[in-house]
């Protein structure tokens, strides 16, 4: 850990060539995952990352320099070097730290590291058995156990002196069908901003086994999907993939501040269908995308980002924030201290609407229901999203008729958030991991059930 | 408590490791430095320089490999890593053989180190993001702005010692640059981007790079989606690439002893068109993924993979050799400094054929060429071989190029595809891809368009 009497004289060597605001974050975090294929554990690994970035402003130029040696002489050497970068001209700067710890509103009970590699492994071995028991098609089962312990510290040349602990724990469960000539994979990946008491209060690791192996095992039998124009309802959780690709990136400071973005000064205009409104919120407890504070130590906080389709805010950090003149909203983010932080999704949902889920059905000819979606990914300066179904069904005269597998949505962001003509009254979230400039961060997506009128899907 | 010396680190690691029990052990140590400067509108709005260390310990204990990673050396570390590593290694259930090497007989000379790259100032590199950022706008006046324009450098240095008298070091000097250009027309936008590996300054070419981002972003101001169907597809060297390492595992017999890769067990069979051959070559001199030993200290070599559409052997490491008795073929990876080892290609060569681009589209008369995929980490499934992935191009038209061609979609089966190839073009392209494929024409994949 860093002391105010380490990091103050760093920030005011960062400041010594005219930058105009510096920031010290330090990281210290050990991970842990335990990995099994086909009930036997194969590997298990500790690892631990410590080091610091220093960063500094000036006007609207940027410098980041990060470094393992986290000694007082280590970090005054990063922020020299930043300081060279930043200008040739000589400054006193003073800088006057006062500390605090951020107010922990996502409360853990029991630490994943204390957890024996026993206990891990009965887990895993549970979740595996369920797995090859859910289906006699399941000829493989791989699952690992992630978590992590981070102390995160933040300093900057305003004063700021904050801590803070994360904690993270997931359950990876992959399970591969085969009948002699064909694979197909399912996966689920339940996990949340909490210990080990994950597996107590909000997954059953056999449940979540099952889904996965259940996934495999229907996309055996799956012909592929037709492709085509048409229109699909997606399912609930994961399904909120679409928001997050098709839009969420597009409403980031990082692609907004250049003028890289489709929704470049469209704030207060009409984007998506009245039907939508969509949040970012990094201040659910313990979801796996919240926060007590961001990676530039401001409090996280819940955005609305579209309400009733009317665009309201971008998500927006403080260095783009100089850009474009508005307020940082913290949700500022990082993998971790190699990278420089900058506007990230944290917990990203449509919300709950007041359509009839089986009605969005009941009331297509001839269209698909994405029960499942995979990953995906955008180009935010044109819009042009992908993603693929993880599970597919064709609708057929009004019902849920045979799965499809292969199946991929594309579309642009700005044509597809108009054509939401149906969102349903509850919604759930899924786990992710979302890549980005900053590096790869956890996210939830989520959304109830929705309709999109037509959409383009690529199958064969 | 203070950070250690580097050899006094892994001299008390080695040490400690064996007085726990230990059977052998091994240190990899991994220090690198890098620069990064990204310009917009000439203004620095991301410079970054860095310096990384990362130590890895793995050891065999009880006949099971156990391991563990740190980038704090002090002392509390050595005890941290080898109880971290006891443990795991004694939760480990796996039968299969593990092994710390001794060393190859003989090392090839292959030399990463370009101090040239090293030697540049940080004003030439900002000037060389500048001048590519510049010559990006200047390309057409509808270049709107660049994306994302940027130029950096690397330096790694590893060393590998373990208890059984290994003791390899390597150093690696890289370089690339890369761009996205933004056009834009009234309400049309059309982008590109390019980017270029280089392990030495001079063959950076800034010009090509800036040419090549901004002419295709312009290109596609004009695209529209094309009708669904069967086409005939040629896939431009950067899109064959991108798939071709979207199903590098299958050559995995890792992924293969796993059940996780369609080739397990097809080793004599032929797999692909008599057209396609493949290699996988450690020391090719422009390559990304080129290196003079594998993860586990092993010498190496260049491996035949599909040879005239027949599969000749997949990738291996020890303990896959050892499993299938047959030898490694020095593809030994780390998923991370520690481990666990894995199998992956170095540089995976699609051999060129003879045909030019040009002479390509002519004899295509009417199809389509993709250079672009998107969606590789969800649309492709290297387990089923099953791929739907976001696509751009252009139409091609009675052997010419025709207009820009997004918003479609191809998909198909990957073994499908390496059985359905015409032809190989001869212009491989050596990008930032540790994949390098030529041209390819496959005879047709399903598209959804409009």
């Amino acid at each position: 850990m860093l002391t105010n009497s380490m990091a103050a004289p760093a920030l005011c060597a960062a400041l010594g060539t005219g930058g105009d605001f510096a920031e010290i974050f330090y990281q210290d975090k050990t991970g842990q995952s335990v990995s099994l294929r086909d009930g036997r554990i194969e590997s298990a690994l500790t690892q631990r990352i410590r080091g610091a970035g220093v960063r500094v402003f000036k006007e609207l130029s940027c410098v980041y320099v990060y470094t393992n040696d986290v000694s007082a002489e280590g970090l005054l050497r990063a922020a020299r070097r930043a300081a060279d970068a930043v200008g040739s001209i000589s400054r006193e700067a003073a800088v006057e730290l006062t500390g605090s710890r951020a107010a922990n509103i996502h409360p853990v009970r029991a630490l994943p590291l204390d957890i024996s590699g026993a206990r891990k492994a009965k887990l895993l071995k549970d979740a595996c058995a369920a797995a090859k028991g859910a289906s006699a098609r399941i000829a493989h089962v791989q699952a690992a156990l992630s978590c992590s312990q981070e102390e995160v510290q933040i300093f900057n040349s305003e004063g700021l002196s904050v801590g803070d602990c994360r904690v993270r724990t997931r359950l990876a469960v992959s399970a591969i069908a085969s009948d002699g000539r064909e694979n197909q994979t399912g996966f689920s990946g339940p996990g949340a901003l909490m210990g080990w008491e994950l597996f107590e209060e909000r997954v059953d690791p056999e449940a979540a086994a099952r889904e996965a192996a259940l996934r495999a095992a229907t996309m055996l039998t799956a012909k592929p999907c037709p492709a085509g124009v048409m229109p699909v309802v997606m399912d609930g959780g994961f399904g909120g993939v679409i928001f997050h690709e098709a839009c969420g990136h597009s409403l980031e400071a990082t692609s907004v501040a250049l003028g890289n973005s489709e929704f470049c000064g469209r704030l207060g205009q009409r984007i998506a269908s009245p039907r939508v409104t969509a949040v970012d919120d990094g201040t659910i407890p313990n979801e796996w995308g919240s926060l007590n504070i961001d990676d530039e130590g401001m409090p996280t906080t819940k955005l609305t980002l579209i309400e009733n389709g009317i665009l309201k805010n971008y998500m927006v950090d403080r260095f783009n924030g100089r850009r474009m003149g508005m307020p940082a909203t913290g949700s500022s983010r990082r993998q971790d201290y190699t990278y420089a932080p900058t506007s990230r999704m944290r917990n990203t949902y449509i919300a709950a609407g007041s359509d009839d889920p089986e009605e969005m059905i009941a009331s297509v000819d001839c269209g698909l229901f994405a029960k499942q979606m995979g990953g995906g990914s955008v180009n935010p300066a044109t819009g042009e999203f992908n993603f693929s179904v993880a599970e597919g069904y064709m609708i057929r005269d009004g019902r849920i008729a045979e799965p499809v597998r292969g199946a991929t949505l594309i579309g642009r962001g700005a044509e597809v958030l108009q054509r939401i003509d149906r969102v349903g009254p509850r919604m759930w979230m899924a786990q992710g991991m979302c890549g980005s400039v900053s590096g790869s961060i956890p996210t939830n997506v989520g959304q109830p059930r929705i309709r999109i009128s037509e959409i383009t899907v690529g199958g064969r | 408590m203070a950070d250690m010396n580097r050899s006094d680190f892994i001299e008390l690691l080695l040490e400690r490791a064996k007085a726990a029990g230990f059977e052998a052990a091994e240190a990899y140590l991994s220090e690198g430095s890098s620069f990064e400067v990204s310009v917009n509108r000439g203004e620095l709005i991301r410079y970054s320089v860095a310096e990384e260390m990362n130590l890895g310990f793995r050891g065999l204990y009880e006949g099971r490999m156990g391991c563990a990673s740190t980038q704090a050396l002090d002392r509390e570390a050595v005890e941290m890593l080898v109880t971290s590593a006891r443990d795991s290694a004694l939760l480990c259930e796996s039968e299969d053989e593990e092994f710390i090497f001794e060393g190859s007989a003989r090392y090839p000379d292959f030399d990463g180190a370009h101090p040239e790259i090293e030697a540049l100032g940080a004003a030439e590199k900002i000037a060389l993001a500048r001048e590519l950022e510049q010559r990006t706008l200047d390309f057409d006046p509808r270049v709107a702005s660049v994306d994302d324009c940027a130029l950096y450098t690397l330096r790694s240095d590893l060393r590998m010692v373990n208890s059984r008298g290994l003791d390899l070091r390597t150093r690696r000097d890289q370089m690339g640059a890369y761009v996205g250009a933004i056009a834009r027309d009234g309400d049309r936008t059309g982008s590109a981007s390019r980017d270029c590996f280089a392990r030495d300054p001079a063959e950076l070419d800034i010009g090509r790079l800036a040419r090549e981002a901004a002419g295709e972003a312009v290109a596609f101001l004009d695209a529209a989606s094309a009708p669904s169907g069967s086409y005939p597809v040629l896939l431009r060297p950067d899109a064959a690439a991108q798939l071709m390492a979207a199903f590098g595992s299958i050559f995995s017999a890792d992924a293969a002893q796993k059940g996780l890769s369609l080739l397990a067990g097809r080793e004599g069979q032929a797999v692909a068109a008599p057209c396609v051959s493949i290699a996988d070559d450690p020391l090719l001199p422009q390559g990304r993924g080129s290196r003079r030993f594998d993860g586990e200290g092993v010498a190496s070599r260049r491996t035949g993979v599909v040879e005239d559409g027949e599969l000749r052997t997949l990738l291996h490491n020890l303990k896959t050799a050892r499993k299938q008795g047959v030898q490694t073929t020095g593809n030994a990876a780390r998923r991370s400094v520690a481990g666990p080892m894995t199998v992956a290609a170095s540089n995976l060569c699609v051999a060129p054929g003879s045909l030019t681009p040009e002479e390509m589209r002519a004899r295509l008369g009417g199809g389509i060429l993709v250079t672009e995929l998107m969606g590789l980490h969800s649309g492709a499934n290297a387990v089923s071989g099953d791929f739907s992935l976001g696509a751009k191009g252009f139409l091609i038209e009675n052997g010419g190029l025709g207009r820009a061609v997004n918003q479609i979609t191809i998909a198909g089966n990957f073994l499908e595809l390496m059985r359905g190839i015409e032809a190989v073009g001869n212009d491989p392209r050596c990008g930032s891809s540790r994949y390098v494929c030529p041209t390819m024409w496959v005879r047709a994949l399903s598209v959804a368009g409009k």
